[in-house]
């Protein structure tokens, strides 16, 4: 029972065995790395990303809180209208003495006319920032959620399972469970309109120019101009994620 | 002296026998397990832009389209109406904010479909106007026209006196 075994033996045994063990599991990841699946029509993604990075650029003074934008978005993207989750919404801030009060009734879908003014009074519309450093995507378990190469944060539906950690990670509250397929939904900038050569679904129909879309790439693009140009600023800079909308004249007290 | 000679013979044999072949063994499985049951685990295309599906990008981009790239595409069938605008308040408009989604409605040209004939759904017009025009907190009157609907005509609609298409000149409208 007590055979003693040298221990050279033993070592160069062990060895051998865990690097047989080893090789298996590594050479299928390598294979799996590799895996090279068709590419989608003609151009590879690489091709289509290149030179591309979105940006967008929301105008708070141009805003006059029509909601048409929160209506595209919800006939564009699908999203059930009668329920209370929004890619896009429009909130109204109304500054009086007594403090600021916020609201977003129908998420900005149809503001009730004659409601009581302030001092100072705007609309402030939201959507995905987009963020260069997504918590959202850090955060996901299952890697349902990514950045493209082109700088658009996309959801993977059929991988999703639903567990809501990127609503809780996502600090502009831009995330929701989608009432009838019940994985994580969120604005895409209109992904699919933008691949087609389109705008977003807000930006084509606001009436007022208060949301812009282009490539901040292109130095000669509308948006980059309009930030080159202005003083804008991005939302909770403090959380280090770096969101690529930009708002021109946005009062202090929205964040 | 002679038991560790015996020991010494039956070095390799011996070696194959003991805890850790065994251990060994079973660590070797386990590692292949994991390899098999990772490979089945693991979607297609997961992992060859990044951490996620590569082919979800495809399925991303091929999400169904409801409003069109803009005014351009209504130009080729409704000049008049674009006539019509021409100079007016509402010319910078894009038709589809007030009409609604047209994808649809352009997509059924020539199709043997009743589609074409549907003209683009629009709301009721108080409704509608209001949502720009009415007057309301946050809404600024230096940006955009605004009334109180029913002070400014009782709340009916507002296209029996106001054309959309050409604000200004209609019947009662603000003449200019």
């Amino acid at each position: 029972m007590n055979k003693k075994v040298p221990r050279r033996q033993f070592i160069t045994g062990a060895c051998k065995l865990l690097a047989a063990g080893l090789a298996a599991p590594l050479g299928s990841l390598v294979v799996q790395g590799n895996r090279s699946l068709a590419a989608s029509g003609e151009k590879s993604w690489p091709e289509i990303w290149d030179g591309k990075q979105w940006g967008f650029v929301v105008d708070t003074h141009k805003c006059i809180g029509c909601g048409r934008c929160v209506k595209a978005c919800k006939q564009e993207n699908k999203v059930p209208m009668d329920d209370e989750v929004y890619r896009t919404w429009v909130e109204r801030y109304v500054e009086t003495s007594d403090g600021v009060s916020i609201d977003s009734p129908n998420g900005g879908l149809n503001f009730p006319p004659l409601e009581e003014g302030g001092e100072k009074q705007f609309f402030a519309p939201k959507l995905c920032n987009q963020c260069e450093k997504p918590p959202c995507v850090q955060v996901c378990p299952v890697g349902a959620t990514y950045r493209t190469g082109d700088g658009v944060i996309l959801v993977d539906e059929k991988r999703c399972v639903g567990c809501r950690y990127c609503i809780q990670a996502c600090p502009y509250g831009a995330r929701f469970l989608h009432p009838e397929t019940h994985v994580a939904d969120k604005c895409t900038w209109c992904y699919h309109r933008v691949l087609r050569g389109m705008k977003p679904a807000c930006v084509t129909v606001c009436p007022a120019g208060a949301r812009k879309f282009g490539n901040l790439g292109d130095h000669n693009s509308e948006v980059a101009e309009i930030i080159e140009t202005n003083r804008v600023r991005g939302l909770k800079p403090e959380k280090g994620t770096k969101p690529r909308v930009f708002y021109v004249g946005l009062d202090e007290v929205v964040m | 002296m002679a038991d560790r000679m015996a020991d010494k013979k039956e070095g390799v044999t011996g070696f194959f026998q003991k805890a850790t072949v065994r251990v060994g063994s079973l660590l070797a499985v386990v590692l292949i397990l994991f390899a098999v049951g990772r490979a089945f685990a693991v979607p297609d295309s997961f992992g060859e832009y990044g951490r996620y599906r590569g082919n979800n990008l495809q399925e991303n981009a091929d999400k169904e389209v409801s409003f069109t790239k803009g005014n351009e595409v209504c130009r080729d069938c409704h000049n008049t109406v674009f006539q019509a605008l021409t100079g007016e308040y509402h010319n910078s408009l894009n038709c589809e904010s007030c009409h609604g989604p047209a994808a649809a409605h352009v997509a059924a040209i020539g199709a043997e479909t009743d589609e074409t004939a549907k003209p683009v759904e629009i709301e009721e017009t108080v409704e509608l106007c209001s949502a720009c025009h009415a007057e309301t907190a946050g809404r600024s009157k230096e940006v955009i026209a605004t009334v109180q609907p029913v002070k400014h005509s009782g709340g009916i609609d507002c296209i029996r006196c106001h054309n959309p298409h050409q604000p200004r000149t209609g019947l009662g409208g603000m003449r200019q």
